[in-house]
């Protein structure tokens, strides 16, 4: 299973009726989700609540995945028809450019995303970044190899296995002991940005 | 409206000439129509005329102890199939392939049509004499509207059951609109233990709240029956005269019917309407589903 | 569920929960621990939090452009969900659909159904305990009369079908069958050969012309 097949088999459960599912996929694409609809919505509590309902409309509609693309792609474009919408509900005009889903992954938008978010929210984005940075490098070197292989070239833990000359087994059990470093050093961050 | 009763009421009809007849009352024959509609098992070829076509059509009805199974099979021209099945799936096929489906139906107001005596407040009801159909003797029970919103009807009556023989609907003019008749036709009782009634839908489907929705030029008589809600927040509003059902559909909006649409007496019509999109459906001339449809809006 | 899940200390979960989640972020968990993982979220509100700082921290070192939304985001767009229906495999309303078991069975059964009326009900009881009445003799005291000045031309047996305008009268021939006027009778409209209708029908046809708004 890669991250795809994770995806789908979510959806099925949703599909299934289990709300926890699906739950899972708001949490694993909320961050993706709201920087699309920032694009559209400057405002950023708007953008909150524009974001909030693209995934109660990609719920409603989550009948009809089939699963012939990536649930991202579907959930993409159920986000940007979403923020297009609102912008016509408001009497503005969405714009005409619609930038290709790969293209709004490697989009360096940190400036018009900086432009919606609140500095004291900024300011925290930037420290879990530095976290998660400061986090990996203090990693021992097989730890770090392990999780730099996952998530930054996309390895298969097989393929992890090979590259590493051990078992998958022990693959696994790197890559979680790395996730459980990285995590201590960033749950006290986001335990502070408590809602207001 | 359960089987049993539905039963019961054919057994009196048929146990003898003491018990055959009701009073000629209309509206006491149409009752015991309904009963026979939904309480009998039968299984028949009926022609169809319609708007310029003659079609035939053969319809099987069984009554198991889900609820009733039908199956209609068009004899002539396209060759469609209904089937009804006992849990509520119905479901058209076109050659033998699904074209749609619906799911069971939900009511929030079961015990409403029980109650349709009001079907002489808005028909003039009359018998208007005695015909045969399909081998069977029948009573011909008239209904003409008493305002140019509805059809009129025209309905022979098995004078032993009740059941439906043959129909006729016209416009308040006069002018036949559809014809119905069987041209054969048997009839039977239906089996101990089984029911006219579909199992009922989950009650997540029954709405708490009353419908936002209000459609101010619903003719006079017309009484919401029932209404459901989808996981979309689309709804289903049901409204019967005591003959005639028209139903509205709201749903979000973007894409369904626009404009009118026919079959027979049936008239639709879809349009946009404050951010959703509105389809009326139902028994009632053209103007009076244009009129409903471009009258629905959101209540206060 | 209004716990800030952040402020939950996460050694109270079980580590081999923790652990499942973080092969299942990476799709390498198995199926059956899948299926026993997702029954576990509902008690462990701690995981479903574990999981997003997971998917926080990959967004993190594969540089993309995240945006920290509000702790609460999840659990808003829960509550939001909370009113909605259980999402159906298809809108059984207006989709129309290709379920594979249906279309096999009705199938079948049309096969025997088209050459001549079918004689039996399917699962039901055979007729057979009533004597029948046949006769081809149609007799009505009213003469069938020309439905409309228009002429309408037959709809060739080929024709294009609309799925959503069938769903439309399928399924409010379903509401009207337990309508007075109701049994078969609304189905005659969904099995009928359609007339070649056109799109819009003038109004002026019978009555008076709809009464302007």
């Amino acid at each position: 299973m890669g991250e795809n097949e994770v995806d789908h088999a979510l959806v099925k459960r949703v599909q299934g009726g289990e709300r926890g599912a699906f739950d899972l996929l708001v949490r694993k694409y909320q961050h993706k989700v709201i920087g699309i609809i920032s694009r559209y919505v400057h405002d950023w509590a708007e953008s909150q609540d524009v974001a909030q309902e693209a995934f109660v409309r990609a719920y409603r509609a989550i009948g009809n995945f089939r699963g012939d693309s990536a649930f991202y792609t579907w959930l993409y474009k159920i986000a940007t028809n979403t923020a297009k919408n609102w912008l016509v509900s408001q009497g503005r005009r969405p714009p005409t450019d619609d930038v290709q889903v790969d293209d709004a992954e490697h989009l360096q938008a940190a400036g018009r995303l900086r432009d919606s978010s609140t500095p004291e929210r900024e300011m925290v984005r930037q420290e879990i970044e530095a976290a998660v940075t400061a986090a990996v490098e203090a990693l021992p070197e097989e730890l770090k190899l392990a999780i730099t292989l996952r998530e930054v070239d996309g390895l298969s833990y097989e393929e992890i296995a090979e590259s590493m000359s051990c078992p998958i087994g022990t693959v696994r059990s790197r890559i979680f002991r790395a996730r459980e470093a990285i995590d201590l050093r960033i749950r006290p961050l986001l335990s502070d940005t408590e809602a207001e | 409206m359960s089987a049993s009763r539905g039963v019961l009421f054919v057994l009196l009809a048929i146990a003898g000439p003491a018990f055959a007849q009701p009073a000629q009352d209309p509206a006491a024959l149409l009752e015991r129509m309904v009963q026979a509609l939904q309480g009998l098992e039968y299984e028949g070829t009926f022609v169809y005329v319609h708007e310029g076509r003659v079609d035939a059509v053969h319809v099987t009805r069984t009554l198991g102890p889900n609820g009733p199974m039908e199956r209609l099979v068009s004899l002539s021209g396209d060759r469609r199939e209904v089937l009804r099945e006992p849990g509520g799936l119905r479901c058209l096929t076109r050659g033998g392939t699904v074209v749609a489906s619906a799911g069971a139906q939900a009511s929030t107001l079961p015990d409403r049509l029980a109650n349709m005596a009001q079907w002489r407040e808005h028909y003039r009801m009359s018998i208007a004499g005695t015909d045969r159909v399909a081998g069977y003797e029948a009573t011909v029970v008239d209904a003409a509207p008493l305002d140019s919103l509805r059809y009129g009807y025209r309905l022979w009556l098995d004078r032993a059951t009740g059941m439906l023989l043959a129909s006729m609907v016209r416009e308040a003019s006069g002018a036949p609109v559809e014809q119905l008749a069987f041209t054969q036709l048997r009839l039977q009782q239906a089996p101990d233990g089984a029911t006219s009634a579909a199992p009922a839908a989950a009650s997540s489907a029954q709405p708490t709240t009353p419908s936002r929705w209000r459609a101010a030029a619903m003719p006079a008589g017309f009484t919401l029956v029932s209404r459901v809600q989808a996981e979309d927040d689309a709804e289903h509003l049901l409204y019967s005269d005591g003959l005639a059902s028209v139903s509205i559909y709201v749903e979000p909006s973007g894409g369904g019917l626009l404009g009118a649409s026919r079959r027979g007496a049936v008239n639709a019509f879809g349009r946009a309407a404050e951010g959703a999109h509105v389809v009326v459906i139902g028994d009632l001339p053209a103007t009076t589903v244009v009129q409903i449809a471009e009258s629905v809006s959101r209540g206060d | 569920m209004s716990i800030d899940p952040n402020s939950i200390d996460s050694s109270s979960i079980d580590f081999n929960l923790r652990e499942q989640l973080s092969a299942l972020a990476d799709g390498e968990l198995g199926p059956d621990q899948t299926r026993f993982l997702l029954r576990r979220l509902d008690a462990e509100p701690e995981l479903a939090a574990c999981w997003q700082r997971y998917h926080l921290a990959r967004a993190c070192l594969r540089r993309e452009p995240a945006l920290l939304p509000d702790p609460s985001f999840a659990a808003a767009v829960s509550a939001r969900l909370v009113d909605q229906q259980r999402p159906a495999a298809s809108r059984s309303w207006l989709r129309s659909a290709a379920g594979g078991a249906i279309a096999a069975g009705v199938a079948a059964a049309a096969l025997f159904a088209i050459a001549t009326p079918p004689q039996d009900a399917g699962s039901g009881p055979q007729l057979s305990s009533v004597a029948p009445v046949r006769t081809n003799d149609l007799e009505l005291r009213q003469p069938v009369q020309r439905v409309s000045d228009r002429v309408w031309a037959p709809l060739p047996v080929s024709a294009p079908i609309d799925p959503q305008l069938e769903g439309y009268f399928l399924r409010h021939s379903g509401a009207a069958a337990s309508a007075p006027r109701g049994g078969f009778v609304p189905y005659v409209y969904v099995v009928a050969t359609p007339a070649s209708v056109p799109a819009q029908i003038p109004l002026g046809d019978s009555a008076a012309s709809p009464p302007s708004r």
